[in-house]
């Protein structure tokens, strides 16, 4: 029984793994290994997936979530913790193919711009892709290196470069502790509004949809819950310049609220 | 909720939902204290926010292309409504030209277009007891009530005119195009743009997956907030009389301009700029619903203009 609802899903598993690959930069050989990586799963495990399903949600949200599962999963398997940026998921799904091919998979600009221009009719122009590249944040490729790879690896800049690097270095991480406390602090709801807007790069109005909330109230809301958030920064001695100097400082992915819900960093700026 | 099970294939190190529980999350279909558990476990969990957020960017995605498909459908069904619109786009141009030949009288110099009417009187009457104040002041020459951009107020009329067609025409693309304008126009206006982007936002949802019915109520949203904050309504009103009857006359379609007294006004604003005959003509003998007959009224639409830019008519003096 299982078997034939696994066959009779096949078309809309087919359409899940495809918006997967496509919104995490899996092309070609890569995406089919994927296909089939997720389809002998599901068969390994004698059809786990459809038996476990009771309809208490639809099929295409539930076998959604399974495949996003799953793919986390893979990912985690063949690249480590890495994921898309907050800002490329805002950005959009060929931001995030640009991310994943340039700093997850190391190709160069030119080379990800290619792969993802020729990979679909619907991408944007070669330039429009570059100019999509430049948005996202410089992010240092994870690699994996051996003890004579540590050997060879050598401090780069020069001394004075490497300690304005440290103190930029630990200024981020104090914004971004007194950021955490900030939103630790928050009502769930408001945490998980937070959290879908600026992290998951979710539109108001999904996130108000999504949490059954009325889309005309959010902003406001929203706007409020950023003041507040604005105010613990302050409280905690952070303003806005140095906030500003971190977003400026490359290899800085902060995923802080303070883009987005005005269009411009200075509608919530952290200065007075 | 139910108590937490292993997603499949995952190795869960934490007390994450099951699928179904998100996906019957995502579906709106909890209600309660599980959509709490739910929410309260998505505000800390950054792995289930990904699949659930990413869960929710598919069905949208889904949504969107069985709409595609069924706007497909109905354009095959009712092939005027895709001609009306193209028409409307191709006047978007010249409706622009348009703007900018009445830009002048309305910023400051000395000219109004209204107090050189004949008939200003005529013009309250048909605007109503809610415009008279506006239009006593433009028939006096008083400018002083109005925005200091009142050009901007003429190209919204123009433009949700045009939005408002687009919508009705189920064109998801001009809709969404004239749209962006809108917002980025309210933007600069300095409108406050939380109404705007919620509004747009709506909107840009309902051209996505909704009806037409809420189509069309949150494209009447958006033009709410445009007309509520700040819009000087009589310039306003004037740049809808002007696309509206300009799209009438090319579409073919008198039932554009024919609600609200729109076929009074562009007689009466043709009458003011001394050219009447041909455009208001046009547009006046044009019987519901007949063919469309594009070349004799762009003719009279493109004197119409030219005597602007020659200098052969003033909107001052009414006249060549």
């Amino acid at each position: 029984m299982s078997e034939q609802e696994f066959l009779d899903a096949l078309p809309l598993l087919d359409r899940v793994v495809s918006f997967t690959c496509r919104r995490n930069g899996l092309f070609g050989a890569e995406a089919e290994e994927f296909e089939s990586w997720v389809k002998l799963r599901i068969i390994e495990s004698n059809y786990a997936v459809f038996a476990r399903f009771e309809g208490r949600g639809s099929l295409q949200s539930y076998l959604a979530i399974v495949v996003l599962n799953l793919f986390r999963d893979y990912r985690i398997s063949k690249w480590g913790k890495w994921r898309p940026s907050a800002m490329a998921k805002r950005l959009g799904t060929f931001a995030i193919q640009l991310e994943s091919l340039i700093s997850r998979d190391g190709l160069t600009v030119q080379e990800a711009v290619a792969t993802v221009g020729s990979a679909s009719a619907d991408a944007p122009s070669g330039r429009e892709l570059e100019e999509l590249a430049a948005k996202l944040p410089v992010r240092v490729r994870r690699r994996e290196l051996g003890e004579e790879g540590l050997d060879r690896t050598v401090a780069t800049g020069s001394a004075e470069e490497r300690t304005r690097s440290g103190e930029l270095d630990a200024a981020a991480r104090r914004v971004s502790e007194a950021l955490e406390r900030s939103v630790a602090a928050l009502e769930t709801q408001d945490r998980l509004i937070l959290r879908l807007r600026f992290q998951e790069g979710l539109k108001i109005v999904d996130v108000a949809r999504a949490l059954g909330l009325d889309a005309k109230r959010l902003y406001p809301r929203i706007q409020g819950i950023l003041v507040g958030v604005r105010a613990d920064l302050q409280e905690a001695g952070v303003t806005w310049p140095q906030v500003a100097e971190l977003l400026e400082w490359s290899g800085l992915d902060l995923t802080t609220p303070f883009e987005g819900a005005g269009g411009t960093r200075g509608d919530v700026s952290v200065s007075s | 909720m139910r108590s937490p099970a292993p997603r499949p294939g995952a190795a869960t190190t934490r007390a994450c939902p099951p699928a179904e529980d998100l996906a019957a999350f995502l579906d709106l279909r909890l209600d309660g204290n599980e959509r709490r558990e739910v929410e309260s476990h998505l505000a800390g969990c950054e792995d289930c926010r990904e699949s659930y957020s990413e869960g929710l960017r598919f069905r949208q995605e889904e949504a969107a292309a069985e709409d595609r498909g069924a706007g497909a459908q109905r354009r095959l069904v009712i092939p005027r409504r895709t001609w009306a619109l193209a028409a409307g786009v191709l006047l978007a141009a010249g409706v622009a030209g348009l703007w900018l030949l009445l830009r002048d009288p309305w910023t400051g110099r000395t000219r109004t277009l209204v107090a050189s009417l004949p008939a200003g009187r005529e013009l309250a009457k048909v605007l109503g007891p809610a415009w008279s104040d506006s239009v006593w002041s433009l028939t006096r020459g008083q400018t002083s009530s109005l925005m200091a951009t009142p050009a901007a107020s003429v190209w919204l009329g123009a433009r949700v005119v045009d939005l408002d067609v687009a919508l009705r025409a189920d064109d998801v693309e001009a809709a969404r195009r004239l749209t962006r304008e809108l917002v980025e126009k309210l933007a600069n206006r300095g409108t406050p743009e939380e109404q705007v982007v919620i509004s747009y936002e709506l909107l840009l949802e309902e051209l996505e997956t909704g009806s037409e019915r809420t189509t069309l109520l949150e494209g009447a949203a958006l033009a709410e907030v445009l007309v509520a904050d700040g819009v000087e309504p009589t310039h306003y009103q004037v740049g809808r009389w002007l696309e509206a009857g300009r799209l009438a006359s090319l579409v073919g379609d008198p039932s554009i301009y024919r609600r609200r007294g729109w076929k009074r006004m562009v007689e009466l604003l043709s009458e003011a700029t001394g050219i009447p005959l041909e455009l208001a003509d046009a547009i006046g003998s044009l019987p519901p619903r007949t063919a469309p007959e594009p070349a004799a009224t762009r003719t009279a639409i493109e004197r119409l203009l030219a005597a602007f830019a020659n200098g052969e008519v003033s909107l001052e003096t009414g006249g060549a």
